[in-house]
C-alpha cells in the first residue's frame, strides 16, 4: 500500500510534463502503466488536461502587441550612447549607492562592537593618563600607539562571520554583493576606531603636550595594518587565529623594543619597520585588504556548504 | 508524438542559427525571431503586470537586451527559454524600480491543507470559463508557472532554468497553483450557495 501511495506521488509530479510530451521518453511509459491501473491518478491527469486547455484559452484571449513596437527597439538601438556624461553620471551612482550602503549597514554591525571600541580606547586612554601625569613626557602617546591598534584590530574580527551573526545573513542575501558589505562594514568600523582614536591623540598631547601629529603617527600605520590583518585572518582562518596574529605582531614588536635578550631584539627588529607610519606599511595593509576583498565570496560560499 | 519531436528539433535549430546571425549584427534575423515570438513573450509579459503599454515597455527592453547579449547565448538552454528569462529578468528590474508588485514567490501564502476532497473533483464540477476565470485570478506566481508549462510547454528542466528555481520546487509549485485553484474555485461554490 505505501508503495503505491509513494509511486502515486511520483507520478502526480510528472502529470503536467506528460501532458505537454516533454518527460522522459524512458518514463512515458511507467506513467502510462500506472495510470491504466490507477483510478486515481487518472482523474488527477483529467483535472491537468481541464487546467491545460483553461490556460491556453485564457492566454489565446489576450490581446498581441502593437504593430510598431520593433521600430521603437531599432530607434532605441540606433540612438548615440552619450559616453562622457555616463561615466560621470555612473560615477556619481555608485558614490549615491554607496553612501546608501553605508548608511543600511550602520544599524545592522553589532551593537557591541561600537561600545566595546569606544570604551576600551576610554580606558585606555584614562589609564595613560593615570599613570603618566609626569608633565613632559611622551611615554603616554607611546603607550597609547602601542594598544590602539590592537583595539582597532579587534573590533574587526567578527565584522564578517556570516555563521555567527544572523543579520550579516541577511544583507548577504539582498543584492548588494558581499564584496560591497565587507567594505562598507571595515570603512565604518575602521573610520569609528580612528576616529575615537584621534580624539583619544588630541586629549593626550593636550594634557602632555607633544606633537598632534607626530603622536598619531605611532599609532596609524600600526593600526591599519593590524586592522588588515586580523580582518584577513578572520575571514580565513577563523576569530581565534585572527586574535593570535594580532597579538604576535604587537608582542614581536615589543620584544624588538624591549630589553629582552639581544639574540631576541635582532630577530624581530625589522618588525620596527612595520609599527611604524610609512609607505611600506601603508602599502602591505591596503594589499592585505585587498585579499579580505578578494575572498570575502569565497569565504561566504565555504559558510553555506 | 516522434513527429512532433522531430518539427521541435528543426525549429531549436532555426531559433539557434537566428540568435547566431543576430549576434553577427544581422537587423533581419531579429525582425524574425520577433515575428515569431512576439505572441508569446507578450502574453507571458502580460501575465506579469496587467498594464499593456508596461508590457509593451517590456517587450522592447528584452528585445534590445537580447540585440545586445545574443554573443553571449550559450546554446546551454533552448532559445524560447533564454527568451523567457531575460523578459522575466527585465520585467523584475523594471517592476522592482517602480515599486510595482513582483510576481514572487514571497507573496505565496501558506494554502490551507484541507484535503476534504481531492482537486479533480472540485475542478472537475467547474465549467470551462469558470476555470479561465478562476486562473486569471491566481497570484501572479502560479499563473506565471501554469503559462509557461502548458502555454510555452517548457520542461521541468526549463522551468527550473527560466524561474531560478530547483526542480523539486518546480513540481510543488505546479501542485501548489492546482491546490489554489480548487480552492478558488471552492469559494466560488460558497458564494453562490
Amino acid at each position: 500500500m505505501s508503495t503505491e501511495t509513494s509511486d502515486c506521488q511520483y507520478i502526480l509530479d510528472l502529470l503536467p510534463a506528460y501532458l505537454n510530451s516533454t518527460v522522459e521518453a524512458k518514463l512515458v511509459r511507467r506513467v502510462r502503466e500506472h495510470l491504466a491501473a490507477c483510478q486515481n491518478c487518472q482523474e488527477e491527469l483529467a483535472a491537468w488536461e481541464m487546467i491545460q486547455e483553461a490556460t491556453r484559452l485564457g492566454v489565446a484571449a489576450l490581446p498581441g502587441p502593437s504593430g510598431a513596437l520593433l521600430e521603437g527597439v531599432w530607434a532605441r538601438l540606433d540612438m548615440p550612447a552619450p559616453q562622457t556624461a555616463t561615466r560621470r553620471q555612473l560615477a556619481l551612482r555608485w558614490l549615491l549607492h554607496s553612501g546608501h550602503v553605508l548608511r543600511a549597514q550602520t544599524p545592522l554591525v553589532r551593537k557591541g562592537i561600537w561600545l566595546t571600541s569606544a570604551a576600551t580606547i576610554a580606558v585606555l586612554l584614562f589609564g595613560c593618563i593615570s599613570a603618566f601625569l609626569t608633565p613632559g613626557t611622551n611615554v603616554a602617546e607611546v603607550v597609547f600607539a602601542f594598544f590602539a591598534p590592537l583595539v582597532a584590530g579587534n573590533s574587526v574580527l567578527t565584522i564578517y562571520q556570516p555563521e555567527a551573526d544572523p543579520r550579516l545573513e541577511l544583507a548577504l542575501s539582498a543584492p548588494t554583493s558581499s564584496r560591497m558589505v565587507l567594505l562598507s562594514r571595515l570603512a565604518l568600523i575602521l573610520g569609528y576606531d580612528l576616529a575615537v582614536s584621534l580624539a583619544a591623540t588630541a586629549l593626550l598631547t593636550l594634557i602632555f603636550g607633544g606633537n598632534f601629529w607626530a603622536a598619531g603617527a605611532l599609532w596609524f600605520g600600526p593600526m591599519l595594518l593590524v586592522t588588515a590583518l586580523s580582518m584577513l585572518l578572520s575571514l580565513v582562518l577563523g576569530t581565534l587565529a585572527a586574535l593570535t596574529g594580532a597579538l604576535s605582531l604587537a608582542l614581536a614588536h615589543l620584544l624588538a623594543q624591549g630589553s629582552l635578550e639581544s639574540a631576541w631584539r635582532v630577530a624581530a627588529a625589522p618588525l620596527n619597520s612595520l609599527w611604524q607610519t610609512n609607505p611600506l606599511v601603508i602599502v602591505l595593509a591596503l594589499a592585505l585588504l585587498a585579499l579580505s576583498l578578494i575572498y570575502a565570496p569565497r569565504q561566504e560560499r565555504i559558510a553555506s556548504d | 508524438m516522434q513527429r512532433k519531436g522531430c518539427m521541435r528539433e528543426s525549429l531549436a535549430e532555426q531559433d539557434q542559427q537566428m540568435i547566431t546571425r543576430i549576434a553577427a549584427g544581422d537587423r533581419e534575423a531579429l525582425d524574425n525571431l520577433y515575428l515569431r515570438y512576439r505572441q508569446p513573450l507578450f502574453r507571458f509579459l502580460l501575465h506579469l503586470t496587467p498594464d499593456y503599454g508596461l508590457a509593451e515597455e517590456l517587450l522592447q527592453d528584452t528585445l534590445v537586451a537580447v540585440w545586445q547579449s545574443a554573443r553571449s547565448f550559450q546554446r546551454r538552454s533552448s532559445v524560447q527559454t533564454w527568451l523567457l528569462g531575460i523578459a522575466r529578468r527585465q520585467a523584475h528590474n523594471t517592476l522592482r524600480q517602480r515599486g510595482l508588485p513582483l510576481a514572487d514567490a514571497s507573496e505565496l501564502q501558506a494554502l490551507p491543507t484541507t484535503d476534504q476532497e481531492p482537486e479533480a473533483l472540485t475542478l472537475a464540477r467547474a465549467s470551462r470559463d469558470e476555470l479561465v476565470a478562476a486562473i486569471n485570478h491566481l497570484a501572479p506566481v502560479h499563473r506565471e508557472i501554469l503559462v509557461l508549462t502548458f502555454v510555452h510547454e517548457l520542461s521541468y528542466v526549463e522551468l527550473s532554468q527560466t524561474l531560478g528555481i530547483p526542480i523539486g520546487t518546480v513540481k510543488s509549485r505546479l501542485s501548489n497553483a492546482k491546490r489554489a485553484l480548487r480552492l478558488r474555485l471552492e469559494a466560488r461554490e460558497e458564494v453562490e450557495r
